[in-house]
């Protein structure tokens, strides 16, 4: 186990290694970042922006820079954005947010796939099951934005009126200048933390939870199950015991891949619900040929996935005591 | 040379019998092809029937090519284009105007036509070319083996860690808001999935006795992808295409709806939406139609392959009878 985690940790680094070399030349070849400056009216003089591309780096060569940067991210440093900021400053504080979001809504896309699978595996084509068939694959159908822009101008106003005051908020990952204690922090978060998690939750709990029927299904038919059955442990028992346990471990690989789509995800919602977090870092990165942003993303986000994949491999080696060894 | 009832012609499976009962088609030309003709057509016509019997999928083939049709011919035969201004502006629905007209005089119907038209082309074209660009590589990957196959890893190995739609962002902002240069970056990453299915399912193909018994002949290795193969994987290429029509109209909508996809002066469904969200007060249709459009069009097409693969593979049944 621990040999293929290693295994798998360097394949990652080494991919990891060539999506910035990829990424960092597709950007710096196709994008020019004084474009903007170039194409203002009335133009800017040839010697101011001759000075800009010297000041942001632009007259060496293109390898060179790469190996500045490497060379920096080796040290936790990312850079400076093009307007000579810190990228480090702007990181931190956008990864808590997101995180917060993607962690969440993992955990509940997690929970609702869990349950409705064993649901619906456990009355196969009954009515229950037709609904959540439905459902999942009208989620699955479902654009993130508009279902994330649907709860925004309808769920929130909703809730609030019926509770008489605002507790869910539609813009931002929390309110600006927050004071109060601990517990109103959190109250603070959480309030805008729902809708975006609710939004990014329902797209991917629709192909977990199929994913999660059918492995259900393919367990309730083996043998060892209906040995259970036979031996006259309860229906109960033989579902969760028996059953769950063993289907939850396709399920794992399934969430491993998708925790990239999970971030990717996240960018739209963030940009729905106007967070101020990594989504937004990148389309303006991209917006301005910032390089030094973009990898940023890509890095960080890229790390977690790998983190969370290698989670996921070791909980693999929980569930299922055969590949312990 | 024809040698019927060879264990080479009974590539489909145990169930021959059937063979005898069909008359032979006097249009097939006689030698190898003669009665795996009778067959596959025999398989074609039970998989044709167990699709036409399914209801949720026949409902949603109806509904998709109308819409589908409607889209890409929607915009010529509606009385306003949709980048002509008219005298007035800022207009509620009327029966001229069925979703009004926005702020600087353009019929919002024809914009919404315009939308889904490009969409759906986006969608249309990124299937088409992801199919045959899919179907070729893994053809080719799985039966002469070979570097082909680890280089799809490694770039299914690089999704793994990077997010497939920030590189799409990424892409998109390089290339521009083109709808067809769009589709080309999407479908620059969509056939691997399908180059993988096909390439697997020819490798185990390969090696059966009757591809052997073709190579005997003389058959070409053309022919034999072409003949024996490829009809043999048509079931998952078919269900792909579907299941890849449905992702790439939302991949479109979302780069547009982020504005790195299909820019103004034209439009798309996703633009449509992230206007219409900005004007939700004043006309919130604008931002359910576009919206409507997109899940329908999606969902017809994943009931639609839902059924396919019904169809092609009844073991798999995940919906109903």
């Amino acid at each position: 186990m621990l040999g293929f985690v290693v295994r798998r940790l360097i394949v990652s680094i080494i991919v990891l290694f060539v999506a910035s070399v990829l990424i960092y030349f597709t950007v710096t070849s196709f994008g020019d970042p004084l474009g903007e400056l170039r194409s203002r009216n009335p133009p800017v003089p040839e010697h101011v922006i001759e000075a800009r591309r010297v000041a942001i780096g632009l007259d060496k060569p293109a390898h060179e820079r790469y190996l500045t940067w490497a060379s920096g991210v080796v040290r936790m440093d990312f850079g400076d954005t093009l307007q000579g900021q810190p990228v480090n400053e702007l990181l931190w504080r956008r990864l808590q947010r997101t995180m917060r979001m993607v962690i969440a809504s993992v955990v509940l896309s997690l929970v609702l796939a869990v349950g409705v699978g064993v649901l619906s595996a456990t009355r196969q084509y009954s009515k229950t099951d037709y609904f959540f068939t439905f459902s999942g694959f009208l989620f699955l159908s479902m654009p993130v934005f508009w279902l994330a822009a649907l709860l925004k101008e309808f769920a929130a106003i909703r809730v609030n009126q019926l509770v008489g005051r605002r507790i869910i908020y539609t813009t931002g990952s929390e309110s600006p200048r927050l004071t109060g204690d601990f517990w109103d922090r959190m109250a603070n978060y959480a309030g805008h933390l729902v809708l975006p998690t609710i939004a990014l939750a329902l797209i991917s709990y629709a192909a977990w939870s199929r994913y999660q029927r059918s492995s259900m299904l393919d367990v309730m038919e083996s043998d060892y199950v209906k040995l259970a059955r036979a031996k006259g442990a309860s229906r109960k028992r033989v579902v969760f015991r028996h059953g769950l346990r063993n289907a939850l471990i396709p399920l794992t690989t399934v969430v491993a891949i998708d925790f990239g789509a999970v971030f990717g995800g996240a960018i739209i919602t963030e940009q729905v619900f106007g967070w101020s977090a990594m989504g937004n870092l990148l389309i303006q990165g991209l917006r301005d040929y910032d390089v030094n942003v973009v990898l940023a993303w890509m890095m960080v986000t890229g790390v977690l996935v790998i983190v969370f994949n290698l989670i996921a491999d070791l909980l693999y080696g929980v569930l299922d005591p055969r590949i312990r060894q | 040379m024809t040698q019927p009832g060879m264990p080479s012609d009974r590539h489909d499976g145990p169930d021959t019998t059937l063979e005898d009962r069909d008359a032979p088609d006097p249009g097939v030309q006689p030698g190898m092809g003669h009665d795996v003709a009778v067959r596959t057509r025999s398989q074609r016509q039970l998989i044709l029937r167990r699709f036409l019997q399914h209801r949720l999928a026949m409902v949603s083939l109806v509904l998709l090519l109308l819409l589908v049709a409607g889209s890409l011919i929607g915009g010529t035969l509606w009385r306003y284009d949709y980048a002509e201004q008219l005298p007035a502006f800022n207009e509620p629905p009327t029966w001229e105007h069925p979703m009004g007209i926005d702020d600087i005089g353009r019929d919002l119907f024809a914009k919404v036509l315009r939308g889904a038209q490009r969409s759906v082309q986006v969608a249309l074209l990124v299937a088409f070319l992801s199919t045959t660009v899919g179907t070729i590589v893994g053809a080719i990957a799985g039966y002469y083996r070979g570097i082909v196959d680890s280089i799809l890893m490694r770039i299914t190995d690089l999704f793994l860690v990077i997010p497939s739609l920030a590189v799409f962002l990424l892409l998109a902002r390089i290339v521009g808001g083109g709808w067809f240069q769009l589709a080309l970056i999407i479908a620059a990453f969509f056939w691997m999935p399908l180059a993988r299915i096909v390439r697997a399912e020819v490798l185990s193909l390969r090696e059966k006795e009757y591809i052997e018994a073709a190579r005997a002949l003389g058959a070409s290795d053309l022919r034999i992808i072409g003949r024996h193969l490829l009809p043999n994987a048509i079931g998952s290429i078919i269900v792909n295409a579907t299941i890849v029509v449905a992702v790439a109209i939302l991949t479109e909508t979302a780069l547009s709806y982020l504005g790195l996809g299909i820019a103004a002066p034209d439009t798309s469904l996703g633009l449509l939406v992230s206007e219409g969200q900005s004007a939700f007060k004043t006309r919130p249709h604008l931002f359910y139609w576009p919206g409507f459009l997109i899940i329908t069009i999606a969902l017809t097409v994943n009931f639609v392959g839902d059924g396919l693969r019904d169809a092609f593979d009844p073991r798999q049944k995940r919906v109903r009878q």
